[in-house]
């Protein structure tokens, strides 16, 4: 089962500003944990086959949307060697809290991104869900980009969506 | 060294594993930990004669960080408990604001390093420090185990 993050590129952008900050924030929290930023890999689906972890925050105030951060079995378990300083088994109850906390931190500073251009908004706690497959699906009216990046730990994504009305799933799904 | 007892509260384990691993990484002290999910199991735990200094994260389900340090400001016996806020939160401003209103003594934000938390807590050890020498009254429990 191939991991998929869907995109809809007949729906309508989402404001650029939006994923400006977002990326900013993702770029910046993940060099502060690892010592490098990651570079963006292309927009789309990430390849195949694949288990993942992934944290979704929702942001309401000014602007509703939902930011989940979608990362590889790989990609996580070497991640978390960077962040904890030793490795998380992936199939762990800590790895979806390592994932979740993951998402609350690039949130927490897109908040205060989205401050600092008067928009002001709350996060909620977040959700997690790991498995086999995992995707996300919107419905035709929700706008998303899905952003690839890559760094020296693996590939991941970032998917954004507004309004916040999406929801995770995934095939041998374990959930927060 | 110095025995202190940090009471470590947030709802993800992992974050927990990764304050107790960073305390004991500034090598102020030898740590000794309580530890809780959410605030009211924070306040089950929580015993002034033997916690010398508080770690909370911000946002938890059931009793949040914030909603912790005024339970424990309010207490006569416990208020000048230590207590730093854990937060993802960057909007400082708002933390600040926060912070000032409960009387907690400090934030870190998330991801932190050993050497941000030590200078937090020197800070905290230099103010109460400060205030113990000007009010010439009993020293801290913190304080007393912390520096000697």
């Amino acid at each position: 089962m191939s991991l998929d993050l869907e995109r809809r590129e007949s729906a309508p952008s989402l404001p650029t500003s939006l994923i400006e900050t977002a990326e900013a924030s993702l770029r910046e929290t993940y060099a502060s944990i690892c010592g490098e930023a990651p570079r963006r890999g292309g927009d789309g689906d990430l390849p195949v086959n694949q288990s993942a972890v992934s944290g979704m925050i929702s942001f309401v105030g000014d602007v509703d949307w939902a930011m989940v951060l979608c990362l590889p079995r790989t990609m996580a378990v070497a991640l978390s060697e960077r962040f904890m300083g030793h490795a998380i088994d992936f199939e762990s109850s800590d790895m979806n809290d390592l994932a979740g906390e993951l998402a609350n931190i690039v949130a927490g500073d897109v908040k205060a991104r989205l401050g600092e251009l008067g928009i002001d908004v709350d996060l909620s706690l977040p959700t997690v869900v790991k498995g086999h497959g995992v995707e996300v699906f919107f419905s035709d009216e929700v706008q998303t980009v899905a952003l690839r990046f890559r760094a020296p730990e693996g590939d991941f994504s970032m998917t954004l969506a507004t309004p916040a009305a999406l929801s995770l799933s995934a095939q041998s799904m374990e959930g927060d | 060294m110095k025995k202190v007892t940090a009471l470590v509260v947030d709802d993800s384990k992992v974050m927990r594993n990764l304050v107790k691993q960073t305390l004991k990484k500034t090598g102020l002290a030898e740590f000794e930990f309580q530890e809780a999910e959410d605030g009211e199991e924070a306040l089950e735990q929580f015993d002034e004669s033997v916690t010398d200094i508080v770690f909370a994260d911000w946002n938890m389900p059931r009793m949040s960080g914030i909603a912790l340090a005024k339970e424990i400001r309010t207490n006569e016996k416990s208020h000048r408990v230590p207590i730093i806020m854990v937060t993802s939160e960057k909007a400082m401003g708002k933390v600040e604001q926060a912070l000032d209103e409960v009387g907690a003594n400090a934030y870190v934000t998330k991801p932190f390093t050993p050497e941000e938390m030590k200078k937090k807590i020197e800070k905290i050890i230099a103010s109460l420090g400060a205030k113990d020498k000007k009010q010439k009254g009993e020293k801290s429990g913190f304080f007393k185990n912390l520096v000697s």
